[in-house]
């Protein structure tokens, strides 16, 4: 650090200066300091805190940041701990669980110690190789208290019956997000969340087997979800123009399995009916499939404009994507291209494609 | 008006096109206010100096076609934001963190969101698995918590931690 002397008539200052190079955050004018709280993970931002007094209060300020720091959960232990005096808002919640009944217990102490009007963001997960199932009727019981929930994101399987909606229409009224492996009937759940305003789907097809078939039988999005979606949220969006809705996939570890929820024309359309251009993004649309059956969907800009993300070069296929890589231009708001090109033939005229959407700036990922 | 004069804070003048600089808001809206009408009118940039100046011109010149980013709904979800930086961007944000630091000053002023993003993802990624001393270091920050407070803050958070 660079130190030098200012002498005054009969006074000595010793002032120091920041390092020559490096930046001088005490400078940077706040609204800087909260964007790169928004580029920060919950685990980053808490190492942020004991840094000093501003840095502290800039953090308990920014809603973003404090909306990441999420408590993880395991035990019941965990939420003992929750009394010992954080002065923090602590509202978000990441609970851990190895069965339905470790789930509820921890769901209930949690209510008990922090208070359920307390909690704004709850996420449901399982331990790994623990598969958790709960039915929606009992989530339910356990969640109604929780009145002033506004995230849900639930990474368990539920069985969403369809009672629960006729017993609790606007039961979640305070529910804004909402994120969701779908199970059978689940858009009953969104019937007790009149509020909603961002969706997200997650579909995994290792639950039911990889034929994406036999995914959409017992699955099936569409008809209620357009039933929905079209009566609930004509007039929000038309009002707001913020509504969102968001469908993905789990990323399975082994893409060759991978099941495509929107590989088809019909499932293109009817997902651009439901939601029109508004917030529509559209995830993982399998290239081999779409290209090969939806020339149609190319007369139609607005739809193009929605996928946002494309697969290609399902194992095997390398002959019949390389012949549609030249319409990766028809796509103007596609942000990026995911190749798991294993044991394909063409790798290098491909590449050179994909090193030409990189430079438009396409984020591209590769599995060789 | 296809050409504006920008006037850095050394008294430099840098001809740009105007077609360029249309993503800086505070520059529009110095055109409009100004009334400027022809090549020759001078926009004076008090806040930066030459050298970011012309840095801040060669982002705008490589993101002219850009399309207009979209603010985060304060209602979305509290997700990290986005931190892929494209390979051209990365090659140009590689700088001296001095230069770094006037670059979002600059981008600040300037309201160009698209640049100011890409300085605080840099920022961002150098506070990513640092220390909190590391972090003081590393941004001349002044520890000014008491060791109570310090203790206080570590209990608070000790139960959040990662197991």
């Amino acid at each position: 650090m660079d130190i030098f002397f200012e002498i005054q008539a009969n006074d000595v200052k010793i002032c120091t200066m920041a390092p020559s190079k490096t930046i001088d955050w005490t400078s940077l004018p706040e609204l800087v300091k909260i964007n790169v709280l928004r580029y920060l993970d919950g685990k980053s931002i808490m190492q942020l805190l004991p840094v000093s007094r501003e840095m502290y209060r800039l953090i308990a300020n920014c809603k973003n940041a404090v909306g990441k720091m999420q408590i993880r959960i395991n035990e019941i232990a965990d939420i003992a701990k929750i009394k010992d005096g954080s002065s923090l808002p602590w509202s978000n919640f990441l609970i851990i669980a190895e069965s339905c009944d470790h789930l509820k217990n921890l769901l209930k102490a949690l209510q008990k110690t922090v208070g359920a009007g307390e909690i704004k963001k709850l996420e449901l997960a399982q331990r790994s190789r623990c598969t958790v199932e709960i039915t929606a009727n009992e989530l339910d019981r356990i969640l109604s208290p929780v009145t002033n929930l506004e995230v849900l994101i639930s990474k368990i399987f539920g069985n969403w019956d369809v009672e629960l909606a006729v017993e609790i229409p606007g039961r979640l009224y305070n529910l804004r997000v909402l994120e969701i492996i779908s199970a059978h009937e689940f858009d009953q759940v969104l019937k007790a969340a009149p509020n909603l305003r961002w969706l997200s789907i997650w579909t995994c097809e290792y639950i039911l087997g990889s034929n994406s078939i036999n995914f959409r039988r017992f699955c099936p999005i569409f008809p209620p979800l357009k039933d929905y979606v079209t009566a609930r949220f004509y007039n929000s969006r038309r009002d707001t123009r913020k509504f969102s809705i968001e469908f993905k996939q789990e990323r399975s570890s082994v893409p060759e399995k991978f099941c495509g929820t929107f590989m088809y024309e019909d499932e293109i359309y009817a997902l651009y009916r439901i939601c029109g251009p508004v917030g529509v993004g559209i995830f993982n649309v399998k290239a081999r499939w779409f290209w090969s059956a939806s020339s149609n969907l190319y007369q139609n800009k607005e739809i193009l404009g929605a996928i946002r993300s494309i697969r290609v070069g399902k194992c095997g296929q390398d002959q019949l994507f390389l012949n549609f890589v030249e319409k990766f231009d028809a796509f103007p708001n596609l942000e990026e291209v995911s190749v798991p090109m294993r044991g394909t033939e063409g790798k290098e005229k491909f590449l050179e494609i994909l090193k030409k959407l990189e430079m438009k700036g396409l984020k591209i990922s590769r599995f060789f | 008006m296809p050409f504006v004069n920008l006037e850095s804070s050394d008294g430099d003048l840098v001809k740009v096109d105007v077609d360029v600089i249309k993503c800086s808001v505070t520059i529009n809206a110095l055109i409009e206010h100004l009334g400027l009408e022809d090549d020759n009118e001078v926009v004076p940039l008090q806040n930066v100096g030459t050298e970011t100046l012309h840095k801040v011109l060669a982002w705008a010149k490589h993101h002219k076609d850009d399309l207009p980013s979209v603010d985060d709904d304060e209602d979305d979800p509290p997700r990290e934001r986005r931190t892929d930086i494209t390979t051209w961007d990365a090659n140009f944000i590689k700088m001296e963190q001095i230069q770094l630091f006037d670059l979002i000053l600059a981008a600040n002023y300037l309201d160009i969101s698209g640049l100011l993003d890409l300085g605080c993802k840099i920022v961002a990624d150098m506070i990513k698995g640092k220390t909190a001393d590391e972090i003081r270091t590393m941004f001349n920050i002044v520890n000014d918590l008491t060791p109570q407070e310090q203790e206080q803050i570590r209990k608070e958070n000790e139960w959040c931690e990662e197991k």
